[in-house]
């Protein structure tokens, strides 16, 4: 069910009124049925899957909780290990045995193993790590095992951040979602706003950059060297609008509802350094791994190259979490190159001067504009001729999908997302009749200019 | 108060989606508004492509009611056809039928009975975006109208479990929502304005929906792109359309043999063949096929007639034609029922 749809749109309208209308002790029921029901509408059969695991890290944490000394440590491993199996076996099989092929047909062993023919499930990589966050934290003594199934189960199943996170933490989420929540307008118009802006986001600016980003992407033999960097530039948008559009539904929905999920992005691209950008672009993945590999691997406190190594680990890893492919490797290899740079001539810390800020804006919107060209691509080889594409000028007949005016209104939308982006979050929401105003300008703007082709959110498919 | 409000706010929201989950339900409703109700969905107002861009100006409400004729004792006609000609004849439409049956290519009712006392016509019609292969495709035709072919039991049982999973998980919910919330008369203002908007400052129009060279007429892409199986202006395969021509025959052979006196094939030609090939280089494709025929295979041919009539035969915001064209048809049947 994509949240840019009539179908969630009812979905959500009939869960948020009997959300209120019902009892706080059987709300959870209604969250926990509505988000099996939002999971099943991609393959029905996968929420078993989430049931098995869900039982397993249930089970794990009562009896982390309960031993003592090193079987509370097999008790973490075996809920590791069944998180990971499931994430290695749907989306890493194919691509290791695609490796031990090569390898092996070196000593001309071929097919040594059978391909999988099965579709990912949507949003594995979310849940798995939000699973897995909350068996750890009962390991270290800070989240107590949740006695109640059915919470533990919403919270692994919580269907706004379900597919696409924030990744949450148990800390945060697991109370809330047993706290006895009183209806406000206060949250409610928040929310709504919210949710508004992340579909303004989505379907406005986001599907429209994705024409030209997707014709430039996707027939880059065919492009002239600005007609690549046009599509270049606006895919480095596009997939901020995207992903981030998702996460504003996402945390706006859970306004609604009285549970705050964590932020997860800080416009990113306003950031004057890469350390900074991975500070404010998805907040939740990149605590995520700080908290559980990169600090427990020593962090910056074992030695200069203790530290390069614990972060060539962790980007390779967040690349391998995106997918399983060269092109996400890379493109985790040269943020973390930068950032070893950045630490290696003391360049984290922002100038003071306004122009020496935009420099470094620039500098940090180029470099990780250069790494979505890794990201975006379908093999190391496609992203190669586009950087020569865009390195070597060659101005041959090349055409966009756009006319001049609707050029023009990309422009002015991202300039509108940069003004406004704070303000929106931040907006006072107890002026009823402003609200009302700034809601339904936005709904309206949704609507007039939104491209509805139901487009996935790009972030579905980790 | 505002908790009963909420319920019922509630169990409105899940009936509206529900409903909207069930196939059966939404053609009930579908039959509903537009015959009861009187607030038919926009495809059956206006034209399918219309409802799917909502140009202003491109609206034809044109009626033009076919005309009747007698019944008579001789002729069963027997007609498998598209939706160029779905509800929209009858036996008193053509001239001195016995009986007329209709079966659609999308229908799962099948299997005729030859009434071997009259003399059995059959003509096998299909508009020329899905001509030839939908004529031809034998598995279709000979399951469909005979019956005849293997039954597939995994193909059944996995019927069986999308039917059970559409209960739930309906694939089209999204456009069975937009009918029941959004598909009325009263929201085509907006629709229009959106529209309008997307197509003078964008240029854009959706996908699937072009204009014609003179821009008075709305058209099916896929028929005029170049690059699509069904356009009016990919060029055509010559190996291919001998071969159709030798399926065809065999074609003729198979429903001769079991009973029908005659068999004849219909292409009706795309809005685009009439509207845009002077612009764009049509690739013959109607002539060339019809030309081929022989005395084994037979054609109800409507393109000249159509290429050279001065007055409209399509409609301008759908892709069928009018009642106009329609009758021409109905008496090119029935010119060559009577020879």
């Amino acid at each position: 069910m994509l949240f840019n749809s009539l179908q969630f749109l009812v979905f959500f309208a009939f869960v948020i009124s009997a959300f209120y209308a019902l009892p706080h002790k059987n709300r959870w029921i209604l969250l926990l049925l509505s988000s099996c029901y939002f999971y099943m509408a991609f393959i029905p059969q996968y929420i078993l899957i989430l049931f098995a695991v869900i039982l397993i890290d249930y089970v794990c944490a009562f009896l982390i909780h309960k031993a003592t000394g090193v079987k509370r440590k097999a008790f973490l491993l075996l809920s590791l290990m069944a998180n990971l199996g499931i994430l290695v076996y749907f989306k890493y099989y194919n691509f290791f045995l695609d490796n031990l092929s090569l390898l092996l047909s070196h000593f001309n062993i071929h097919n040594p193993l059978p391909y999988l023919d099965v579709i990912l499930p949507i949003g594995l990589s979310f849940h798995t790590f939000q699973a897995m966050s909350y068996t750890i934290e009962v390991y270290r003594g800070a989240q107590k095992p949740e006695r109640h199934l059915g919470i533990y189960a919403l919270y692994v199943l919580y269907f706004p951040q379900l597919v696409a996170g924030p990744i949450e933490r148990p800390q945060n989420l697991l109370h809330q979602l047993s706290a006895k929540i009183p209806y406000s307008v206060l949250n409610l118009r928040k929310g709504l706003l919210l949710m508004a802006w992340g579909f303004f986001k989505k379907a406005v600016i986001a599907d429209r950059l994705a024409e030209i980003a997707d014709n430039s992407f996707n027939f880059w033999w065919q492009q002239s060297t600005s007609t690549m960097w046009l599509g270049v530039l606006f895919y480095s948008i596009q997939i901020y609008c995207d992903f981030s559009g998702y996460s504003d539904i996402a945390i706006g929905a859970a306004k609604t509802m009285g549970v705050d999920l964590m932020e997860n992005f800080k416009n990113p691209y306003l950031s004057t350094s890469l350390s900074e950008f991975w500070r404010r672009w998805h907040i939740s993945l990149s605590t995520w791994f700080k908290d559980y590999v990169y600090i427990p691997l020593g962090g910056s406190r074992k030695g200069a190259l203790k530290f390069c190594v614990n972060i060539l680990v962790v980007f390779l890893l967040s690349g391998l979490w995106h997918g399983a492919r060269y092109t996400f490797l890379i493109w985790a290899l040269i943020h973390a190159l930068f950032l070893l740079l950045e630490h290696f001539f003391h360049e984290q810390e922002a100038p003071s001067e306004f122009f020496g800020k935009v420099i470094r804006i620039v500098y940090v919107f180029f470099i990780s504009t250069i790494a979505w060209i890794f990201f975006r691509s379908q093999s190391l080889l496609q992203a190669k001729e586009i950087i020569y594409k865009l390195a070597i000028p060659n101005e041959g007949p090349s055409s966009i999908p756009f006319n001049a005016i609707e050029l023009t209104l990309c422009f002015i939308l991202i300039a509108v997302l940069l003004i406004f982006e704070t303000r929106v979050k931040s907006y006072n929401v107890k002026n009823r009749a402003n609200y009302l105003g700034l809601l339904w300008s936005l709904i309206f703007i949704c609507y007039l200019l939104g491209i509805y082709n139901y487009k996935q959110f790009i972030y579905f498919q980790f | 108060m505002k908790r009963i409000s909420l319920y019922l706010f509630s169990v409105g929201c899940l009936a509206v989606y529900v409903l909207s989950l069930n196939t059966g339900f939404m053609e009930w409703w579908a039959d509903f508004r537009t015959y009861t109700l009187h607030t038919p969905y926009a495809k059956a107002r206006y034209g399918d492509l219309y409802s799917n861009c909502y140009l202003p100006g491109y609206t034809d409400t044109n009626y033009i009611p076919l005309k009747k004729f007698g019944t008579g004792d001789e002729v069963d006609l027997y007609i498998l056809h598209d939706s160029y000609l779905e509800g929209k004849v009858k036996k008193e439409n053509f001239k001195d039928l016995h009986d007329l049956i209709l079966l659609n290519y999308s229908t799962d009712k099948s299997v005729l009975r030859l009434d071997k006392k009259h003399k059995n016509v059959l003509i096998i019609e299909s508009a020329e975006r899905n001509a030839p292969w939908r004529m031809t495709d034998t598995v279709i035709l000979y399951k469909k109208l005979l019956g005849e072919g293997p039954k597939n039991n995994s193909f059944h049982n996995k019927n069986k479990e999308t039917e059970w999973k559409k209960l739930f998980f309906n694939p089209n919910i999204n456009q069975n929502l937009e009918f029941s919330l959004y598909d009325y008369e009263y929201f085509i203002p907006i629709k229009e304005i959106k529209a309008a908007m997307n197509y003078h400052l964008f240029n854009r129009l959706p996908k699937d929906i072009s204009l014609s060279a003179d821009n008075n007429y709305l058209l099916l892409s896929e028929t005029v792109d170049p690059s699509s199986l069904s356009s009016s202006f990919r060029p055509l395969d010559a190996g291919y359309i001998l071969k159709t021509m030798e399926i065809m025959k065999k074609v003729c052979e198979h429903f001769k043999k079991l009973g029908f006196k005659e068999v004849y094939f219909s292409i009706i030609p795309n809005t685009a063949t009439l509207v845009n090939s002077k612009r764009m280089g049509y690739n013959l494709k109607i002539p060339t096929i019809e030309g081929l025929s022989d005395t084994s295979v037979h054609f109800i041919s409507v393109y000249n007639e159509f290429m050279h009539c001065p007055a409209k035969i399509f409609r301008r915001d759908d892709t069928h034609w009018n009642g106009y064209g329609l009758q021409l048809w109905v008496n090119q049947v029935n010119h060559t029922i009577a020879k």
